[in-house]
């Protein structure tokens, strides 16, 4: 393998993408949203090196990719490019025909907000909703999707006190709550909630008793001190903090041969 | 209402609307896809909500009061009785249409099209051609809405966003953006007023906003 994709060349976001392709096994169902340019890669990824059964969703169309060489990131819901390759698609409204097996579905969330214990908010920043300093796009399905799939990962495109709040002005999907780990049982909530956290500095679980975020993985050449500045809460922070682990060659050489190709990862 | 208002522009949020919400200027029904969905239906079935789960735990119910926690009187669970969602009128378009209001969309059943006709009062469905009502008798199966109280013949009427046949006008939706976050943010309103006079205003046809576009972008949005 040449130079070219050492793993000492992957940049941060390449870093996340192949963490959470790790994390996705074959067989699984994977439901991507708008605007996750870290999860387009990732599901590529997991596609083409250890999921040829998977099946990807990339906002209504549904399709194994494993065949093809390479699949570009969809631009808006029906997008050619991308939906030639469906063997289906789910409109707008006919989507939540049928949720009741979405606990099979693996999902990816941002916000604009998040709190200590994986609650998110796309809804917008400020006391008044009548009259928000920032105004969110909205919940999109992440109401409904967070409260039934089997689990998804909060995936932020930045690391800062101003995303990393002790609590969401509002709440457009309920992770953990106040962090009682019955929290959802009690709501009625299906889903198996979030798993990670993951940002251009670190990976972050959720403690066994409290469901708050704790430090897993700090990714290459960043140190605790950086997450905790900016970090609005305090982080947990265990003895045994790893470094993510870094891309494979192999995983490198796919992401920049066929997951990426327009280098989305790398700017 | 709104459930997300960005992507579709190619922008993480539509500009004028977060300009209007941040102070005030609209009523914003915050809600949720599932929940519209919901809504829908029992716009469509004569029902004054209908239950849904998601959403539970969230800020919806408190930041839309129209969204109400209940109990489920089966099993006794808490879900949010979403009201019902009733248009006065739904504006569509599809792919083809009968004289007599007997819509064929091709190639799926249309994005929310028809959770929008089922729930409101009239439908206006523009289409990209009138078929003879021989034809639409000669494949009943594909009618998706059987009863619109108007259609139109408006080829091109999805423009600048896309159909099951065409492509979104990316060009043209970049330049609304960047006119429209010039006047939200930057408070340079001239690039977006160009841009609704252009457009909008002074085209007095829908011919006269195509030849705007001009035949060359269009012809690009066929591309597959």
């Amino acid at each position: 393998m040449s130079d070219e994709f050492d793993p000492s060349s992957a940049s941060r976001q390449e870093i996340m993408a192949a963490f959470l392709a790790s994390e996705l096994q074959d067989g699984e169902i994977l439901q991507i949203g708008a605007a996750m340019p870290v999860a387009e890669v990732a599901v590529r990824l997991a596609q083409f090196s250890h999921g040829p059964n998977m099946e990807l969703i990339f906002i209504g169309a549904r399709m194994n990719a494993a065949h093809l060489d390479t699949l570009p990131t969809p631009e808006f819901g029906w997008d050619h490019r991308v939906v030639r390759w469906a063997e289906s698609y789910a409109d707008t409204g006919h989507r939540f025909d049928r949720v009741k097996d979405w606990h099979r579905r693996v999902f990816f969330i941002g916000g604009v907000q998040v709190d200590p214990h994986g609650n998110t908010n796309l809804i917008g920043v400020g006391e008044d909703h009548r009259r928000l300093r920032f105004r969110g796009p909205g919940s999109v399905g992440t109401a409904t999707l967070s409260t039934l799939v089997g689990r998804y990962y909060i995936l932020l495109n930045s690391h800062s006190a101003r995303t990393f709040v002790p609590r969401c002005d509002f709440v457009s999907a309920f992770g953990w709550g106040d962090g009682d780990p019955d929290a959802r049982r009690k709501l009625g909530l299906p889903g198996g909630g979030p798993k990670y956290c993951v940002t251009p500095l670190c990976v972050m679980d959720f403690t066994d008793d409290t469901k708050r975020m704790r430090l897993k993985h700090l990714h290459p050449g960043v140190t605790v001190d950086e997450v905790r500045a900016n970090t609005g809460f305090e982080v947990v922070v265990p003895d045994d903090v790893s470094s993510t682990p870094l891309p494979t060659a192999e995983q490198l050489r796919i992401i920049r041969e066929r997951a990426d190709v327009r280098g989305a990862l790398r700017r | 209402m709104a459930y997300y208002v960005g992507g579709g522009f190619g922008g993480a949020v539509a500009p004028s609307f977060r300009r209007a919400a941040e102070r005030g200027e609209i009523e914003v029904w915050e809600c949720e896809e599932g929940i519209v969905t919901t809504g829908l239906r029992a716009g469509a079935q004569g029902l004054p909500f209908l239950p849904w789960r998601g959403g539970l735990g969230t800020s919806l119910p408190e930041v839309n009061p129209d969204l109400k926690l209940f109990t489920d009187p089966i099993n006794g669970e808490t879900l949010i009785a979403v009201p019902a969602i009733v248009p006065q009128v739904a504006i569509l378009h599809a792919a083809a249409a009968d004289p007599y209001g007997n819509v064929q969309h091709v190639g799926g059943p249309g994005w929310l099209d028809l959770f929008l006709q089922r729930a409101a009062d009239r439908t206006i469905v523009q289409v990209e051609k009138i078929i003879p009502n021989e034809a639409v008798r000669a494949d009943p199966a594909a009618t998706t809405i059987a009863d619109a109280d108007a259609v139109v013949r408006v080829p091109w009427g999805q423009h600048p966003f896309y159909s099951r046949a065409l492509r979104q006008d990316r060009l043209h939706t970049k330049q609304y953006v960047e006119a429209a976050t010039a006047a939200a943010l930057h408070d340079q309103p001239g690039p977006l007023a160009d841009h609704l006079r252009r457009y909008c205003t002074e085209p007095a046809t829908h011919a006269d906003y195509l030849e705007r576009i001009g035949i060359t972008q269009l012809l690009t949005l066929h591309e597959y």
